[in-house]
């Protein structure tokens, strides 16, 4: 019934915007283009769902911060790189090329990488270990105010102008170009980097999950906390990890992101709404799930833009994520949790 | 007379009220006791705002802390009451208040509309569907010509896409920049809005909110309809935010969908303020929208005193200041302001349960697994 009502709603929504969306005239190069640049941009959006996932696979909370904190540890791995290079970051006027080599990008990424760690286990033991046994809306709430601490931290430390993030020289490179000139379809290194590491990083996520012992003690966890406890599994310091891993990916999403995005502290606002819609897409539950949510936000969000104007780009993403849970209220790949009385 | 007197007699029912409204007429010239608050037009206006909030919190309250529903939506609800009411009170030229009403029912259809995916979602998947409604809204109102022509004057080539512009209301024969004025026509509204609170939390739906949110299962096993409740809760606390909605629009006169009076920040301040007033306390939620209308000029004065020693501002500060707000809330004061009264209270009154039955929850749902 609730589906049927929101599909008419959604039918009729659709019909009013019609006469705006009659101008562009379709071409295949211009709708391959959109998916293109929608899976590539979609993988930063998996990379940080995959992040939510983790976190709530292994304590029960959405973290809504997860933007700020990618936004914090991505202004952390441009101080790491200004600490190599010699310039202070702190200094709005701060001279950090915008084209850097492996050694410069790698040590700011390990830095940004140890500073996540860190952070994760320190959100983990000092924050959300504390309300374990507080309502649903009191978690979110701490994550929403440890975001809203961490966008004014970095506002003051950094300062809010925007400034570019520099880009590794190696995908700075030409763009590949597929058919003929004048409409051809152009896909950027930086691109393809993204897909690359995206599905590199998901694919290591799942092998860790399917054979390492850490990853088999943190399914168990997932699956029963109470049980997995009973086992000798240390339960407490297992969920740092799984936090630490998380905004490890975060920072990873950053930094792939940052030459594109710029650096502001509301630079990964969007991409961390988008990214908890990616994740609920897919079903909270699932790693899968996040992967292909991520991809699928993206595309959406690519061609809803490029179709429907950037004014409706975001309701349209929303309305599509809240017609698929209508019909399915655990997300695409997500398991039914059946309630505990 | 001695202490049990006075608490009997400003406890008795009529007197209780007499005093409210009483204290309610007399702020305006009480509020200028504090520093920043002054009598001028600026004092006025805040007050007018906090009604405003505090309307919005009795309803998101009645929704999240009695129903136990969240909702990260409740800024697109108001700006949908918003424009309802400063379409038909700039296009139509209605009285205002019948437009109030109006935007109340409109805006309680919109509450359906949102109501009807927490059908059959909870917890993160809830917060995710009604947070997209948050980001929706202000889009589709600013988004293209053609929904923009739907309300705006078509006279009026120069306004930007978006924005509305509403003559401001105030009482008959007073100015419409009579801020003071206006803080009584707001009173009225905010005390009826009140009292609905207040016996919507004693009456059979009310109970049936509590029971929801102890427990779902529960609550179905006693013969509640979660489903028609659930919807209820929605499109009352969506006809709140309308009424409070209108009343903006009478405030602000010129709305802008892109203002961030309508973006998700301002769900999420919304909910802040119901945490620090104590979930599920319809004077909680009076007292939270107070802190959160008091504090902006106090987080300014601080920032000058740090660019006086420093010498520069910070940037953003008062993200910084409600960061930790929320924080220090959640873990150190759960049950908000009123929680902290009623403790306070209980601890020093002769002893014996509280008589108001809308004391915040001392329990949590209990739904989540054991850890």
């Amino acid at each position: 019934m609730a589906a049927l009502a929101i599909w008419a709603n959604f039918v009729q929504l659709s019909l009013y915007l019609a006469p705006q969306t009659a101008t562009p005239p379709f071409s295949w190069t211009i709708f391959l283009q959109s998916v293109i640049n929608g899976v590539s941009f979609g993988s930063i959006y998996a990379l940080m769902a995959m992040g939510i996932v983790l976190i709530y696979k292994s304590s029960d909370v959405v973290n809504f911060a997860q933007g700020q904190m990618a936004m914090f540890l991505t202004y952390i791995a441009y101080s790491g790189m200004g600490l190599i290079l010699g310039v202070s970051a702190f200094d709005p006027n701060a001279d950090i090329p915008a084209r850097v080599g492996w050694g410069v990008f790698l040590g700011g990424l390990v830095i940004a990488l140890v500073a996540a760690a860190l952070l994760g286990m320190a959100m983990e033991k000092f924050m959300l270990r504390p309300l374990a046994k507080s309502s649903v809306l009191s978690q979110v709430l701490a994550t929403i105010g440890a975001g809203t601490l961490l966008y004014g931290l970095a506002s003051w430390v950094w300062k809010a102008e925007t400034r570019p993030f520099p880009r590794l020289e190696a995908v700075a490179g030409k763009p590949i170009l597929l058919g003929d000139a004048p409409n051809s379809i152009i896909i950027t290194l930086e691109a393809i980097n993204f897909l690359v590491v995206g599905l590199i990083l998901s694919s290591l996520l799942y092998l860790f999950f399917r054979f390492t012992l850490v990853g088999t003690a943190l399914r168990a966890m997932a699956q029963n906390a109470f049980a997995a406890r009973l086992m000798g599994i240390n339960v407490g310091r297992l969920n740092g990890f799984a936090w630490a891993l998380s905004l490890m990916l975060a920072v990873i999403a950053g930094v792939l992101a940052g030459p594109r995005l710029q650096l502001e502290p509301n630079m990964m606002t969007d991409v961390g709404v988008k990214a908890f819609a990616a994740a609920v897409l897919g079903g909270i539950t699932s790693l899968p799930g996040a992967l292909l949510g991520g991809l699928l936000i993206g595309i959406i969000d690519n061609l809803a833009g490029y179709y429907l104007g950037n004014g409706l780009q975001a309701s349209i993403a929303f309305l599509i994520i809240i017609l698929v849970l209508a019909v399915r209220p655990n997300g695409l790949l997500g398991k039914t949790v059946r309630k505990k009385v | 007379m001695n202490w049990t007197k006075i608490q009997q007699t400003i406890s008795g029912k009529y007197t209780r009220w007499v005093l409210i409204i009483f204290g309610f007429t007399a702020l305006p010239w009480l509020i200028t006791i504090l520093p920043f608050f002054g009598a001028n037009n600026y004092t006025y206006s805040q007050l007018n705002l906090w009604l405003i909030l505090a309307i919005v919190c009795l309803g998101l309250n009645l929704l999240t802390g009695v129903a136990g529903q969240i909702s990260i939506g409740h800024a697109a609800l108001f700006q949908i009451g918003a424009y309802i009411g400063g379409y038909f009170v700039a296009r139509q030229g209605w009285p205002f208040w019948l437009v109030i009403i109006v935007a109340g029912l409109g805006t309680g259809i919109a509450g359906l509309v949102l109501g009807l995916p927490a059908l059959r979602l909870s917890g993160p998947y809830l917060a995710v569907a009604t947070f997209g409604f948050s980001v929706a809204i202000p889009q589709l109102l600013a988004g293209s010509q053609d929904i923009a022509a739907l309300y705006s004057d078509p006279n009026d080539l120069a306004t930007k896409i978006g924005v509305l512009n509403v003559p401001k209301q105030n009482l008959p024969g007073l100015q419409s920049e009579n801020d003071l004025g206006r803080y009584f026509m707001f009173l009225v509204v905010f005390l009826i809005m009140l009292v609905l609170a207040l016996n919507i939390t004693r009456s059979r739906p009310g109970r049936a909110f509590y029971a929801i949110r102890d427990s779902e299962t529960a609550a179905q096993a006693m013969g509640v309809a979660l489903g028609g409740y659930k919807l209820l809760a929605f499109v009352v606390s969506a006809a709140y935010a309308g009424v409070a909605g209108s009343l903006f629009a009478f405030q602000v006169g010129q709305l802008d969908a892109n203002s961030i009076n309508f973006s998700v920040l301002e769900s999420i301040l919304f909910l802040t303020a119901i945490i620090i007033g104590g979930l599920g306390s319809v004077w909680g939620s009076v007292l939270g929208s107070a802190v959160i209308t008091i504090l902006p000029p106090f987080i300014s004065a601080v920032n000058d005193t740090i660019k006086a020693v420093f010498g520069s501002s910070i940037e953003n500060f008062e993200s910084i200041f409600y960061g930790l707000l929320i924080l220090v809330f959640i873990y150190f004061m759960p049950n908000g302001v009123s929680g902290a009264i009623l403790r306070l209270r209980m601890r020093y009154s002769s002893g014996g349960p509280p008589k108001n039955p809308t004391t915040p929850a001392e329990t949590v749902p209990t739904d989540l697994p054991v850890r």
